[in-house]
């Protein structure tokens, strides 16, 4: 029970509080608790509920600075994936613009994170648990956008003529294409949560995560598109391009966050 | 004075007496205020370190975990003489009314 209230303080508190206030405050806690043994309900009633307990410690003005930035992360790390939904619903004709705002999601994101995290995270000595096994995750999503879109590149015309004759692949084709964004996204958030709640190294898990995002945005946008420039010879180069840039800059992100 | 303020002073009138581990000005202020959750005047005690007023130092121990004392620094005294002063004006203007 004591070890259930203490759990949910610590979680209300790395939340709420800067790192280096959550740990004094957590050790406090545990001091104050250990000194004088009660049960679950005898420290509600003395300490109060653990998320109000925190409550009190807030200073708002930097949470609220906090809850702005994990805003922008996450409206960075999500959109690639609800963009093209809303598209759909409510831009039928206007379906690119924000494709061409990958940059802008991905420099944001990669570049407010490490900000962020630099001046208010915490760093542990030993690399976090389960931080690779979750780093698979983006991983495996961006390697299976990269087949898609080489096979899209190169197999442009046989892909078309492929789908014209099975009408249901296409559909389905995209629907998964906006699953794998909506998965890296969520990824990102993972890991941006357990960033702020632990060790800053898990923003690797958020760049990387980003970065999928985006790269299957940019590979839905190329196969929603209908420009006839396509058939001119070399007009992979540019996007091949452009697709190892973000790539890169999410793999190069990972390897920073990890140091 | 609110109710907040007084708790201050009084949390820095017991500091001004000494340092006090964490744990024990708690509990004391808590037993002056019962209807006081700790929490609460733990968050005081928080600003007031935040603010200056209070600092917060690893204590010796022999053999045990360390413990954390709170101490009042000078900013302290100074908000602790200014809080006292407003407390005593008050007390005097209550009794003026013949209020005891």
């Amino acid at each position: 029970m004591r070890k259930d209230y203490l759990s949910r303080l610590s979680r209300a508190a790395r939340w709420c509080l800067p790192p280096a206030e959550a740990a004094e405050v957590l050790e406090d806690y545990q001091d104050l608790i250990e000194q004088e043994p009660r049960s679950d309900e005898a420290l509600r009633r003395d300490l109060g509920n653990p998320k109000d307990a925190v409550g009190q410690l807030v200073q708002v003005k930097a949470y609220r600075r906090w809850l702005a930035v994990f805003a922008a992360l996450a409206v960075c790390a999500l959109f690639p994936a609800v963009g093209p939904i809303l598209s759909r619903l409510f831009w039928w004709n206007e379906i690119f613009w924000f494709t061409q705002l990958d940059w802008a999601y991905l420099l944001a994101g990669w570049v407010l994170s490490f900000v962020w995290f630099q001046r208010n995270g915490r760093k542990e000595s030993a690399l976090p648990r389960g931080i690779f096994p979750a780093m698979l995750v983006p991983l495996a999503g961006m390697v299976w956008s990269w087949y898609i879109a080489l096979s899209a590149m190169y197999w442009m015309t046989e892909l078309y003529e492929f789908l014209s004759k099975n009408p249901m692949l296409a559909p389905n084709l995209y629907l998964t294409l906006l699953c794998n964004a909506l998965i890296m996204g969520l990824a990102g958030l993972f890991g941006l949560i357990r960033a702020r709640m632990g060790d800053r190294r898990w923003r690797a898990v958020y760049v990387l995560g980003l970065a999928g995002a985006v790269l299957t945005m940019s590979v839905w946008a190329l196969l929603s598109c209908m420009d006839l420039s396509f058939s001119d010879t070399g007009w992979q180069t540019p996007i091949l391009l452009r697709y190892i840039i973000i790539t890169l800059l999410g793999l190069v992100g990972t390897g920073v966050s990890l140091c | 004075m609110l109710k907040r303020d007084l708790l201050e002073l009084c949390l820095l009138h017991v500091l001004n007496q000494g340092d006090q581990y964490g744990y024990e000005l708690l509990r004391r202020l808590h037993n002056v205020f019962p209807d006081m959750q700790e929490s609460a005047i733990y968050a005081i005690l928080r600003q007031l370190c935040r603010e200056g007023a209070t600092e917060r130092y690893q204590g010796e121990t022999s053999g045990g975990p360390a413990r954390k004392y709170y101490r009042l620094t000078r900013e302290g005294r100074g908000r602790y003489d200014a809080l006292l002063n407003t407390w005593r004006e008050m007390r005097d203007a209550v009794a003026a009314l013949g209020i005891q």
